[in-house]
């Protein structure tokens, strides 16, 4: 090279440089503004799903420890009443069986909002008592497994639980599934969520555009509170594997 | 070290990602599978440049346009998978059919497609930076975990380092001035440097591909 080329080059040189520092620069301030992203979203649906849990454990507990005494009360008090009317006798029957299916409802509703198995006997429990309750509508097949195991936390069973009946839910929904194999499991200290059923399957890009539902974003938020990870396997005609994993 | 080693190891570099994705290609989800036929038909080319410099034609050229349209046809092919190109049909139609038409012009009218031909590369490292910005973008919003471990962000700054030097040296080439071969040579050096450094940047995204399709919503 003559001098003219040299410095040239060196020129070219410098304008490498400097390109490599723009993008050293851009891609620094790229991952430090997904993490700040990363945070600010973890925090926001930390505080939404809070907000459901608790509405929903208050509306349970006050349905059930409010309405069920007072239901019971006015159940007493008609009771007590002795009509000799042939009439009136037949009303007070009729008002104690429907004051029975209104607690019988409410104690349905309240257990809907936050069972109270889940909250006693843990998470395998309330899948097991869930799953029966299925099999008694016909509505599903579901072979429910799993070893008794600890969870650490009542936060974490809650979350696995809404997300076990999001997943049965969705497979009653869209999957024209006859059988639904769930499995839950300790695995090198994670806990491992495996549901598969045998029906239509979907396409997963397909799915995520077309759907207005919220059922699978809840579904992934949940496990993104609890540093978990999701994996949905599925295709048209093979049917749906849920792969979920959350550290211990 | 000798400029001709360093060309060897920084071409055949790209044999790592190759040799990685090739182990891994059933494994991995569909999603990346352009990526890797890249990666392997870059690693072919290298070979058949080496077999065309020693044979008659004494010139990779012809073996390199063809392998470049390739290149940036699969590379499309890769965005849209990841989800670019696909707000409007007519985006892609208009993307390859003018990558198309530029090299067909660049190569059989404007120039021969025995020389290496630069037009059709600055044109199409232009197009990859953009759709790597615009992947990057989507990145940030969209990805949930540590982004140096994110395959599809790691293959993206691949791209983006690699084809802002290609783009800027080429057009050197497309200028056509009268510099001395020495001055060309250090110009390739530079660029064997980045290609070095983009093929194991490569070499790791492969190695981080997910072995699932890793469940993810936009939020
Ligand atoms: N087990 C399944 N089988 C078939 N399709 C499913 C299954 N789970 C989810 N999908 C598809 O994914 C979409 C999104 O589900 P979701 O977010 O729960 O919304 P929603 O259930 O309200 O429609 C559904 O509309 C359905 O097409
Ligand atoms: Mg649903």
């Amino acid at each position: 090279m003559d001098t003219k080329e040299a410095k040239v080059y060196v020129a070219i040189l410098i304008a490498a440089g400097v390109l490599g520092i723009i993008l050293v620069y851009f891609i620094i301030t790229i991952i430090r503004q997904q993490k700040k992203n990363l945070v600010l979203h973890k925090e926001k649906i930390q505080a939404e799903i809070n907000t459901l849990e608790t509405e929903r454990k208050r509306i349970a507990a006050d349905l059930h420890d409010d309405l069920g005494p007072l239901l019971s009360a006015v159940k007493l008090q008609i009771n007590s009443l002795n009509s000799e009317d042939k009439e009136d006798a037949e009303i007070i029957d009729k008002s104690n069986s429907q004051i029975d299916v209104i607690l019988h409802r409410v104690r349905e509703i309240s257990n809907d909002l936050m069972p109270h198995v889940l909250l006693r006997k843990g998470l395998v429990a309330a899948i097991k008592e869930y799953v029966d309750d299925l099999k008694e509508s016909h509505i599903l097949q579901v072979n429910f497994d799993s070893p008794a195991i600890v969870i650490p936390s009542k936060e974490t069973e809650v979350h696995l639980y809404r997300v076990v009946k999001e997943i049965i839910h969705n497979t009653i929904k869209h999957a024209h599934a006859t059988l639904l194999e769930l499995k839950l499991y300790k695995e090198n200290n994670k806990l491992i969520l495996y549901a598969r059923d045998d029906g239509k399957g979907f396409e997963y890009d397909q799915a995520i555009k077309n759907s207005r539902g919220l059922g699978l974003s809840n579904l992934a938020s949940r496990i993104e509170i609890l540093k978990g990870e999701l994996f949905i396997e599925s295709k048209p005609g093979k049917g749906t594997a849920y792969t979920i994993e959350i550290p211990l | 070290m000798n400029l001709f080693y360093l060309s060897l190891i920084s071409s055949f570099s790209i044999a790592l990602a190759a040799g990685i994705g090739l182990v891994r290609f059933t494994t991995i989800p569909k999603t990346y599978r352009p990526f890797i036929l890249i990666c392997i038909l870059a690693l072919v080319n290298e070979l058949v440049s080496i077999v065309m410099i020693y044979s008659v034609f004494a010139s990779n050229a012809l073996n390199a346009n063809i392998y470049v349209l390739a290149e940036g046809c699969l590379f499309v092919w890769q965005f849209r998978q990841w989800g670019s190109l696909r707000k409007k049909k007519w985006h892609i139609y208009l993307l390859i059919g003018s990558m198309v038409l530029i090299w067909v012009y660049e190569n059989f009218f404007w120039s021969h497609i025995t020389s290496i031909n630069s037009l059709f590369r600055v044109y199409y490292s232009f197009c990859l930076i953009f759709l790597s910005v615009g992947q990057v973008n989507r990145l940030i919003v969209e990805a949930h975990g540590n982004l140096l471990k994110n395959a599809r962000f790691l293959i993206c700054m691949g791209v983006l380092i690699f084809y802002s030097y290609k783009a800027i040296m080429e057009v050197f080439y497309l200028l056509k001035i009268q510099f001395s071969d020495n001055f060309y040579s250090n110009i390739d050096f530079i660029l064997l440097l980045v290609n070095l450094f983009v093929n194991l940047i490569y070499a790791v995204a492969v190695l981080w591909i997910p072995k699932k399709q890793k469940f993810m919503l936009p939020f």
